[in-house]
């Protein structure tokens, strides 16, 4: 079984329709850590040693968040500057990260259809992630197909049910969890 | 005369006395000197005469006024005692010789000999330093601003009977062994260099000493020993044991042990004042009573009006509040355990027939019966009926989901802006009469309370509560009303104010859920623009004091989770010491690199 360690960045997760639903499921599970970034550093000042240890202790880091301005919150960006460091992460003696699996988990208020070459954002939504998957890449990590969905302003309570079931299956699949229950 | 009790005999007569009427008075509402009291009245000859010999219990209890004396000398250091001269001096002076003076005419005018009257008037102008001080911890009011006043008048009146009680001697018997003016001031001066001295160094390795044998009861021994102790040392220079031992206890209010002390001298206060009350009552002479009731109400009712006027106007000399004055009055108005002792030795002077000495007894003993009476008609009929509208926390609604904030002076005042500016119910309960007239002004809703008093957080509305903020500087207070809260309402938040690393530790090992230390975060301030000023750029600067905050707080954790294991604490600090500066270094080293990189 592989252990997961869980990224979640959400400002403002009491609005969170997905996020907060999606991160508590993955709360209950034995085998994922979970940290939620707001939480713990409300002043945006990360403790650099805790979460060198939680990475450590993970065979798979996930991060969970819902798109803002075609990234991550902002809060993301500041844990990638100064806890993925060069030593730890890249560069000499860096090789915390490599081979652990990489997944990025993320929602969007936009629909798919807008995530097109025709449509209102003019291209897939991975290619506005990229920035993760070359950090990923940088860091020696596995690339895990995303875990995406749209919609998050409109869908009704049961296609948000569906969501965290599908999201849950995914955890469990990454985990290598085979009884689900 | 009732078969001579043996003493166990005796002490079960009195405990049980005790126990029928004083928690039935409390649960009447009637208040515990009260029950005391008629405890008394019925156990004594008056009464079922269950016990013949009053002198004797009166005496022996009367060293419950000396232990309870050094026990307010503990919480008085010899700062605040300054800080108190004024009302001591003035209010005391003027309150003891406008009744003296007030009391002597009244006695001139009812066909006394000048002098008869003014020895009367002495030792019925003191008031009761239990019945008033007691009555005034039961309310919680001892650190408000009526109290302080109310104390300085004691404290003024024990201060007072020295030169009385050397003076009635000189008028009528032979003088004491107090030595001469020169010698006798010296051996005082002799008496606290000693008192000091041994406190600041002989106290300490002996308590350790004590400490160190693990019984509990030689550390109570010694707390004893060292109160009788120092009150006969004092009673031997001429000093009254009562003041004597309130000076010591000032005296050893900067010791590290006084905590201990309270701890074990408070018991043995609380069960001598009872017996002292019960003194009293047993010494209510009823066939006096019995035989002159008109007069004898009327010279109480005299004494009562004589000195409540003058206590009225004293208060309001010193700026209290209309309700603050009355209540301030009550308190003081009766005639007190020096009556007793006045008239004792007046009588045995000569100077005061025995029949109006007798007479002059019940009247005292009578004043301090109704005194607890009054403050009963005080708090049910005259506070809610006629200062209802200058006190809106008797019509103050306690809102559902309030948030109530103890402690309403600079640091309280901030938590309670931020909320109201969110709109948030916040109850403020605060225990500065003057604190609440201003803020109340600028139109916040105000308890006026003690924070640290159960019913008083139960009357702000603590069971609707959905926060508790404790934001007092008074570290006791603030420990005890977590336990209390928690004790109360387990599930109800409370976070608190702590003054240093230690305060912290105690806050919560009693169960804060949050708890910070009023300078830590503007130090850190102040520290990240020190930084900007040493040529860090903001943002850096700002970063590393959130680190040094990060660790400085891990640290402190650590030394809460170490509290009782004094080895691992040396160990974790040298460690974490250590890797802190590592860390700032490297933080510091990193800058530097970063400002070559770019």
């Amino acid at each position: 079984m592989s252990k997961i360690l869980l990224i979640f960045a959400h400002p403002s997760p009491n609005r969170s329709k997905i996020n907060r639903q999606l991160y508590c499921v993955a709360n209950r599970l034995n085998h994922v850590a979970t940290r939620d970034l707001y939480e713990l550093y409300p002043n945006l000042s990360i403790d650099v040693d805790a979460e060198h240890e939680a990475i450590l202790r993970a065979d798979v880091l996930v991060f969970l968040f819902p798109v803002f301005w075609f990234s991550a919150p902002s809060l993301l960006k500041e844990w990638m500057d100064i806890v993925l460091t060069n030593g730890f992460a890249y560069g000499d003696g860096g090789t915390a990260l490599e081979g652990k699996k990489f997944m990025l988990a993320v929602s969007s208020g936009g629909s798919a259809q807008s995530y097109t070459s025709e449509g209102l954002h003019g291209a897939e939504i991975e290619t506005y992630l990229a920035p993760f998957y070359q950090t990923a890449r940088y860091c020696k990590m596995e690339l895990v197909e995303p875990f995406i969905s749209f919609d998050g302003r409109s869908l009704d309570a049961e296609a948000i049910q569906q969501v965290i079931v599908n999201f849950e299956a995914r955890l469990h699949e990454l985990g290598g969890v085979t009884d689900a229950c | 005369m009732p078969v001579e009790a043996s003493f166990l005999e005796g002490a079960l007569i009195y405990l049980s006395a005790v126990l029928i009427v004083v928690p039935l008075f409390k649960r009447l509402g009637l208040g515990a000197v009260l029950g005391y009291l008629v405890a008394g009245m019925a156990i004594g000859p008056a009464g079922f005469g269950f016990i013949g010999d009053v002198e004797a219990t009166l005496h022996f209890s009367e060293f419950g006024v000396v232990l309870l004396m050094f026990l307010i000398g503990l919480e008085l250091n010899p700062k605040k005692l300054w800080d108190l001269r004024k009302p001591i001096f003035g209010l005391g002076t003027m309150q003891v010789a406008a009744s003296v003076l007030l009391l002597t005419l009244a006695g001139i005018l009812v066909g006394l000999s000048p002098v008869v009257a003014l020895a009367a008037a002495v030792a019925l102008a003191m008031s009761s330093t239990p019945v008033a001080l007691q009555s005034l911890s039961d309310r919680g009011q001892s650190k408000s601003d009526m109290g302080q006043l109310t104390f300085s008048v004691l404290l003024f009146q024990d201060i007072a009977v020295i030169p009385v009680l050397a003076l009635v001697p000189l008028i009528g018997m032979e003088a004491g062994d107090s030595g001469g003016g020169w010698l006798g001031a010296l051996k005082v001066i002799a008496v606290i260099v000693l008192i000091v001295g041994g406190g600041r160094y002989l106290l300490r390795p002996v308590f350790r000493y004590i400490a160190a044998t693990g019984l509990r009861e030689v550390f109570t021994a010694f707390s004893l020993f060292l109160v009788i102790g120092t009150g006969l040392l004092m009673q031997q220079v001429g000093i009254s044991m009562a003041l004597g031992t309130f000076l010591a206890g000032v005296l050893l209010a900067e010791s590290e042990y006084r905590r201990e002390l309270e701890l074990n001298i408070e018991p043995f206060k609380g069960l001598l004042l009872g017996l002292f009350f019960i003194a009293v009552g047993m010494s209510v002479d009823l066939s006096l009573v019995l035989e002159q009731p008109f007069l004898i109400a009327a010279a109480v009712l005299g004494l009562i009006a004589i000195k409540g006027v003058v206590l009225y106007m004293l208060g309001g000399m010193a700026g209290l509040m209309r309700q603050e004055r009355i209540l301030h009055a009550i308190l003081l108005v009766q005639g007190g355990e020096f009556a007793f002792v006045l008239i004792a030795l007046t009588s045995a002077a000569g100077l005061v027939p025995p029949e109006l000495a007798a007479f002059l007894v019940v009247v005292a003993t009578f004043s301090m019966l109704v005194t607890p009476i009054f403050l009963l008609v005080y708090d049910k009929i005259l506070l809610p009926v006629f200062f209802k509208t200058e006190e809106p926390e008797t019509d103050l609604e306690a809102k559902e989901d309030h948030i109530i904030i103890v402690g309403f002076g600079r640091f309280g005042q901030i938590i309670g802006r931020l909320l109201i500016s969110l709109k948030f119910q916040v109850t403020v309960v605060d225990n500065d009469p003057n604190h609440i007239e201003t803020l109340r002004k600028f139109g916040y809703k105000v308890y006026y309370g003690d924070g640290t008093r159960f019913d008083h957080l139960e009357l702000a509305g603590v069971a609707k509560a959905k926060l508790v903020v404790l934001a007092t500087d008074d570290k006791t207070a603030l420990v005890e009303t977590t336990q209390m809260l928690a004790k109360h309402f387990p599930h109800l938040p409370v976070l608190a104010r702590a003054k240093n690393r230690r305060d912290l530790t105690d806050l919560l090992l009693a169960g804060v859920k949050g708890v910070r230390r009023e300078t830590f975060a503007s130090s850190l301030e102040l520290g990240e623009l020190a930084l900007q000023e040493l040529g860090y750029s903001a943002h850096q600067a700002y970063r590393t004091t959130q680190r040094f905050r990060l660790y400085d707080e891990k640290m402190l954790m650590a030394s809460v989770r170490y509290k009782d294991d004094q080895k691992s604490l040396m160990e974790y600090s040298k460690r974490a010491r250590g890797q802190l500066e590592r860390l700032m270094g490297a933080d510091h080293d990193e800058i530097y690199k970063q400002d070559k990189d770019w």
